[in-house]
Order: C-alpha cells, then structure tokens, then sequence
C-alpha cells in the first residue's frame, strides 16, 4: 500500500426534505487501500456511495478523485473516471455466458464479427489471472451469488478501476464463498486498486479492512486504522452509545418448558433434506448450524409447507398433523420469517398496517368487513411492544429501514399468537442497533412460552440466543449441542469431523 | 426544491384528475357550447361501459393480471339476458350475469391453479366468449321490445338526468367497499404486490385470484347488460369491442400500478372519463376519430412515465 491519496472528499454534505443525510462529512481513501465505511442504517453510508457514483448529486463539498476535481452527474461518468461499483443485486446479465458479461459492451471484433474464441480466451486469462478458475462458456446464472460477484468484480478491474464500492458484498455468501471473495479482494489490493467495503458483519471489517470510516446521523465520527480497533470501541463509535448495552447479553430465560411442542421424524426433500428429526419443547429456542446449502433453509421451508414435504411425521402437541400449505401451517399455529425479507417478507407498496394485519384480518373482521378500529388497536398494542419506528401506519412498509421492517414482520406473526415461530436469519442485513432489539425479542417471545426455530449464519448469534443448538450437514441432523457444549468452535469440530467421516466413506463406497 | 417534489407526486397520485381537469378547462375555452349542463350527461351514459369496465379491470391489475375478456364477456351476459327477457328482467339479468361470472371464476381458475399467465388465459377467453356470443344468435343483431328493460339505460330522472347517475353510484360503492373495507380487497392487493410473501402470510391465493376474475367479469357483464338496454338491440358481433383497451389504459392512467399492487379507485374512475371525454372533445370539434386515438395514446404514454419517474426515486 502507498500513501497517495486516491479519493479525498471534504465538507461533503447532502440535504434531503427534512433530514440532512452528510454534514460536513471529510473521506479519504489511498491507493490500494480496503476501506470499511461503517454506520448504522439512516448513518449516510449509502448516501455518500451514491454520490460517489454520481447517483445523487452533493449539495456542497469538494471531490478530488485521482488528482482531478470530480462531480459526477451520473452513474457512467463515475465509472468512465474509475470507480466501480459492486451491488447485492448485481448489474450483470444472468442469461449470457461470462465472457460475454466480462466483455459487454465491447467486444473484440475481427472484420467486423464478434470474434467468440478471442473473447473466451482473452477471458479464461484474464480470470484466471485474478484466481478465478472458471468454465468462462457457462451461462452466468449458472454460478453461485459468489462467481457472480467475483465475475463483476473482475469485470469492474478490467474497466480499469481504481475504486472498487462494494455495498454489502457479503451478505448473500456463505463462510467459504467470503473467504474466496476476500481472496479475491486482497488481489486487486496488489494491484494498487482500493476498495470502499461496506457490511454489517464486524467480524469481516477486522478481517480484510486496513481503515474504517465511521458515521452517525450523517456526521463524520472518524477514520481510524482497523489495528488500532476492538470490536467493543467499533459497536460503540457507531451506536453513540456504549456498546455493553448490544452485547455480552447473556441468555438467562429459565423457563424452558418439558413439553414438547413439535416433533417430526425423518423429514426429507430432494436431495437438500434427507431425513432430518428434530423436537421442540414449549418456549425453547432451538438454533439450527450449518454452511449455506447445507439444507437448513430447505428443512424448515418444508415444515411450514412452504415447499412440498416428500415425506416425514410431524407431530404437535401430541398429536399427528399434516401441514399442506402455509395457510394451514398458519392455522396450526406455526410461522415463518423468511430469509429474503424483499422478496418473502414485506408487500412492499401497502402500509406498514396493512403488512402488519395481514395474518390476521379474519381476527379483526366480520363477515369480510374490517373493523377499522380493532385492526388499529391491534397495531398500536404490537408497535409498542416491538418498539417499531414509523412517521405513520400509513406509509409504504419499503420506506422504513431493514431493521423496522423486520420487527412489522415480526409483529405480524406475533399477532397470531403462534406456538412456534420459525425465524430463517432474522437479523441479516440489519444495523447492530435493530439487530440487537430483535434478538431481544426473540428472548421476549421464548419467554412468553413461544417456541422459536432460529437460523443464523453466525454461530455467536445462535450461541447468544438458543437453548439447544442442531447441526446440520448435507441435509441431515448430524448432532445437538446444549449447554457448555454450545461453542463456535464444538460447532466448526463437529462439522469438520462430519465431513471427515464421509469423506471416509466416500472413498469406501469407492 | 422541495415543493416541486411534492408536485411531481401530487401530479403521479392524481394524474388522472389533473388530465380531466386541464381537459375540462381546455374545452371550455375552446369548443363552442361545450359549457352545458347536457355535455355531462352525454359524459355520462357514454362513458359508463368504460367506467363499470374499467373498475373491474382495476381489481384485476391490482392482483398481477390484466383480463383481456371483458369486451367478450359482455356481449356473452348481454345475448343471454335479451334471449331471456321473456322469462322477466330480473331472472334475465341475474341468468346473464351468472354466465358473465362463470367465465371470470374459470379465468381466475386457470390462472390460479395452473399457474398459466393471465394475457394467455384471458386471451384465449376473449376469443371464446366472443364466439359463444356469436353461437347464441347464429352471428346475428337480436333486437327485442321491452321499455321496462330499455329504461334500465334510458329512463332520465325529471325528464333530463340521465338514470345512469345513480347507478355508477352503486357500482362504486361496490368497488370501494371491496378495496378499501373488506379483506378480499386487502388480498387481492397483497398478492399482487408480492404473491410469495402472501402466501407465506397465508393468504389463500388461489380463492382470492379467482374471485378477482370472477368480479371482473361480472362488472363487464353488468356493463354489456346496460348497454343493450340502451342501443334497444344487442349485436354479439360489435358489443363490447376494444373496450378492454380502453379499460386497461384507464387502469394505468388512474395509477394502479400494471404489476399489481395498490389500488388508487378514485383515478381509475377519473381516467375511464377523460378516455371518454378525448373522444367527445374530438366530435365536438369535428376532429376525425383517428385523431382521438392518437391523443389517447399520448396521453397514457406520458402518464406511465410520470408514474414511472416518481417509481425509480424510491
């Protein structure tokens, strides 16, 4: 890394109707550089990568951008400048192979014919040159969200950039699929080129940022090395608060009941499920561990219906169900918080009433006719003790940060009074803030003698919060951990044992 | 800065309204005795097939579909209530309009259960209830005699007030009770905006999507009916033709999103009239028919795009 400045950006500052998004805000990032912009949701992070890349424009402050004064008017002139940017949601096409995304736009021509082996060579090359070993033919959407990115990624250095924003990269990977986009990231280092990284999860801004960037309520509170943090001082910089009130929360619930609630035998589906037993008892938060894939999100989709179950007993209360729909599973008392908030979670144009009442309008209606009046009752009782933040019930639900939607869908289940809950990475994408609030709830819920089935991809997470923890591998139940047992590390032994076992096996089987 | 946000989302939420207005105070400057009291009767008994059309075509869109069947459904209910008259205008029309939601609860069948696009289903249905329409008169006009019926559409209230203005009433009231207070209209909402989530939710997607067609047709059909008790003759052949462009585009300018979602009545009611009064504007001022269309056309294109506009900045 060398100390020129590539990007400094003084007294930035953007007002939007009634809030103040930047304040005077100074960024600086140098050369080959892998720079954490933290903050909390609303902190201005997105609003400054947008006017970074010419999405919005700033009301004042200077932009010096590899030497040159910049003030981008659109997306493409900052990309024309060097600076690319990595969204979630990626802006490549699924349908077309990866050379072709690679080279879109300008592709080599060979009297005047698109010359397809040149492209594809030039490709596996340049791929391969970054690490990336990959079949460059194959149609994009055939990748996992990792290549996908990874392809972006290197299509964005092969624009030459010199700035690489990458917006929550991480959220969408597993374990592994991190460590390679992170191999991938220290790469590009080398070659001089700086990355603006931005993520939720402070366990990956320790392990690949040189600096953070920390913002709150769109002012700067600062630029730091990364070293000269821990992560206590980092919850702290971007709450404003002192970070003992988010964490080392200890689970001290002693209720847990010995009723059992649900019990089903061998659940499977495909070749994702095979065979999973699992028991929960009333007011027990049971964690469910595993890598993405490993069929944890298939599991409980297909106890709730949400997927066709091929087979499996499910018992609740003693007694034998079958749950054919979610409608039913509903009425059976059960509910299911999706992964995908956007895509399963909210009704993005209706009201945050209207997200919130949706299970449960035949409760607050007769003969089809909705009682306004109850309907709002309703909503006010589960706002205030969810303590969701809204201007009003009848605003779009898309309008409210990731962590208030989450707790309108909260509310919504809560509202049905459930027997079990089940929650498939409830806290992804959201600040540490609201992150922490709804691991709250969900020890309020457990202690209101609601059974909860919780999904994380951190293992703290499940640790934090669950009573019994199931690991799952390759879509079967491979232990329970309970108790002391319940560490990352007992979590990382038994599924790395477990794939020693059939690695064994495999090479038995021949 | 900030005031000329809030007219551009004044212009998207109320697009329709502003078009009828800026159409309305166009007309008064320019067309010679446009200003009569009987312009908006003939506002009124002309545009009502696209008014009780275009409501039904609105529950519809909210829900993800488009039905593009109703300018066929209606002559379907229609050759079967004039065929029946004999039997007594009630039982007529109720037989009418029980064959008009039969094919709507098929569409939304189709749709619903096997998971067919609805252009596709609807499409098909076009041809065919026009064709079943055809059938029950061998493709020819079936002109009855029956003033009572007749005064359904003709009867004005003190000899001027044309009767429709008491029943448009009731067929908003319907709508409106059905979005805004019942919980199939909250579903019908729900599920066009995010049909997964609702699901998930547990909202019975299928029952909802089917009483959506179902309603849809029955408006259409409900409209065919009027409208030969008007003309006094029913023509399987014309009846109903096109009106389901007209409907749609009435949808759009109103502010129903096309992919479903929140439904905003009160413009699709607007926007149904502004489509009529383009064409009444046009005769008034001896402008060719060809020429309204083109008008119609620009002024749906231009308010997608503010809908549009005001979409992406979200």
């Amino acid at each position: 890394m060398d100390d020129t400045k590539l990007l400094e950006i003084k007294g930035l500052t953007k007002q939007f109707p009634g809030v103040k998004a930047l304040d005077n805000v100074d960024f600086t990032v140098k050369a080959g550089e892998v720079h954490a912009l933290m903050g909390e949701n609303g902190a201005g992070k997105s609003t400054l990568i947008k006017i970074l890349t010419g999405i919005y424009e700033k009301d004042a402050g200077t932009m010096i951008f590899d030497g040159k004064k910049v003030n981008f008017q659109n997306a493409k002139q900052a990309q024309d400048a060097g600076i690319s940017t990595i969204y979630q949601e990626l802006n490549l096409i699924p349908q077309l192979s990866v050379a072709e995304n690679l080279y879109l736009g300008r592709q080599p021509l060979t009297g005047g014919r698109v010359d397809w082996k040149k492209i594809n060579s030039q490709a596996e090359t340049f791929l391969n040159d970054l690490g990336i070993c990959i079949d460059v033919k194959r149609k994009l959407n055939t990748f996992s969200t990792a290549i996908q990115q990874m392809v972006a990624i290197a299509r964005g250095i092969s624009l030459q950039a010199k700035l690489m924003i990458m917006d929550e990269p991480t959220s969408s990977l597993g374990d592994k699929e991190v460590e390679i986009l992170f191999e991938l990231i220290r790469k590009i280092k080398h070659k001089g080129v700086a990355t603006v990284f931005v993520s939720h999860r402070l366990d990956e801004i320790f392990e690949i940022c040189d600096t953070a960037t920390i913002l709150r309520d769109g002012k700067l509170v600062e630029t730091v090395p990364v070293e000269s943090l821990t992560k206590y001082d980092l919850i702290t910089k971007m709450i404003g608060k002192d970070a003992g009130t988010v964490i080392n929360r200890k689970n001290d619930r002693k209720n847990v009941g010995n009723k059992i609630l649900l019990e089903v035998k061998d659940v499977s589906r495909g070749v994702k499920v095979r065979g999973i037993d699992l028991t929960i008892h009333e007011g027990e938060i049971v964690g469910l561990a595993g890598l993405l894939g490993s069929g944890r999100t298939e599991f409980v989709r297909a106890l709730f219906a949400a997927d066709k179950m091929e087979s499996g007993i499910v018992s609740m209360e003693g007694k034998q169900i079958l749950i054919r729909s979610p409608r039913m599973a509903v009425k059976k008392g059960i509910g299911f918080v999706s992964e995908d908030r956007k895509a399963e979670g909210i009704i993005p144009n209706l009201s945050v009433k209207e997200n919130m009442t949706l299970t449960i309008l035949p409760k607050v209606s007769r003969f089809s006719w909705i009682n306004k009046r109850l309907e709002k009752e309703k909503v006010d009782l589960f706002f205030e003790k969810l303590r969701v933040k809204t201007s009003g019930y009848e605003q779009s639900i898309r309008n409210l940060s990731g962590g208030n939607q989450q707790k309108v869908i909260l509310a919504r289940w809560m509202a049905t009074a459930p027997k079990l809950l089940i929650m498939d990475e409830p806290t992804r994408g959201i600040d540490v803030g609201a992150k922490a609030e709804i691991e709250q709830l969900i020890q309020e819920m457990a202690q209101a003698g609601i059974s909860i089935l919780l999904i994380s991809s951190e293992l703290e997470e499940l640790i934090r919060n669950c009573d019994r923890i199931a690991v799952i591998r390759d879509g079967r139940k491979i232990t329970e951990l309970s108790g002391n047992n319940m560490t990352e590390n007992e979590i990382f032994r038994v599924l790395s044992s477990a794939e020693e076992n059939e690695n064994t096996q495999k090479e038995v089987l021949g | 800065m900030k005031k000329k946000i809030t007219v551009w989302q004044f212009v998207s939420q109320y697009g329709a309204l502003c078009f009828l207005i800026a159409l309305l105070a166009g007309n008064a400057v320019f067309t010679k005795n446009f200003i009569s009291i009987n312009i908006v009767w003939n506002l009124i008994t002309q545009g009502f097939v696209t008014i009780v059309v275009s409501l039904g075509m609105m529950l519809v869109i909210s829900s993800g579909g488009i039905d593009l069947s109703v300018g066929s459904v209606m002559p379907v209910a229609a050759m079967i209530t004039a065929k029946n008259l004999d039997m007594g205008i009630l039982p007529a029309i109720i037989m009418g309009l029980i064959a008009a939601i039969l094919i709507g609860c098929f569409n939304g069948m189709i749709v619903a259960v096997f998971k067919i696009q609805p252009f596709i289903v609807t499409l098909a249905m076009y041809m065919a209830a026009r064709g079943i329409a055809q059938l029950t008169n061998n493709s020819m006009v079936y002109n009855f005699t029956n003033e009572t019926f007749n005064s359904l559409s003709r009867f004005r209230i003190a000899g001027k007030v044309p009767v429709q203005i008491l029943i448009i009433p009731i067929f908003l009231i319907i709508c409106f009770i059905i979005v805004k207070k019942s919980t199939i209209g909250r579903y019908i909402q729900a599920v066009g905006d995010n049909r997964e989530a609702s699901r998930l939710s547990g909202v019975n997607i299928v029952s909802t999507i089917i009483f959506t067609y179902g309603m849809c047709s029955a408006l259409a059909g409900a409209a065919g009916i009027f409208e030969i008790a008007r003309v006094g003759a029913s023509d399987p052949n014309t009846l109903g033709l096109h009106v389901e462009l007209d409907a749609i585009a009435a949808v759009v300018l109103g502010g129903t999103p096309m992919s479903g979602g929140k439904i905003n009545l009160s413009g699709t009611v607007f926007a149904a009239i502004v489509m009529q009064l383009i064409v009444v504007t046009a005769n008034m001022n001896n402008i060719s028919a060809q020429i309204a269309y083109i008008v119609k056309a620009v002024v749906i294109l231009v308010a997608v795009v503010i809908q549009r506009r005001e979409s992406l900045k979200r």
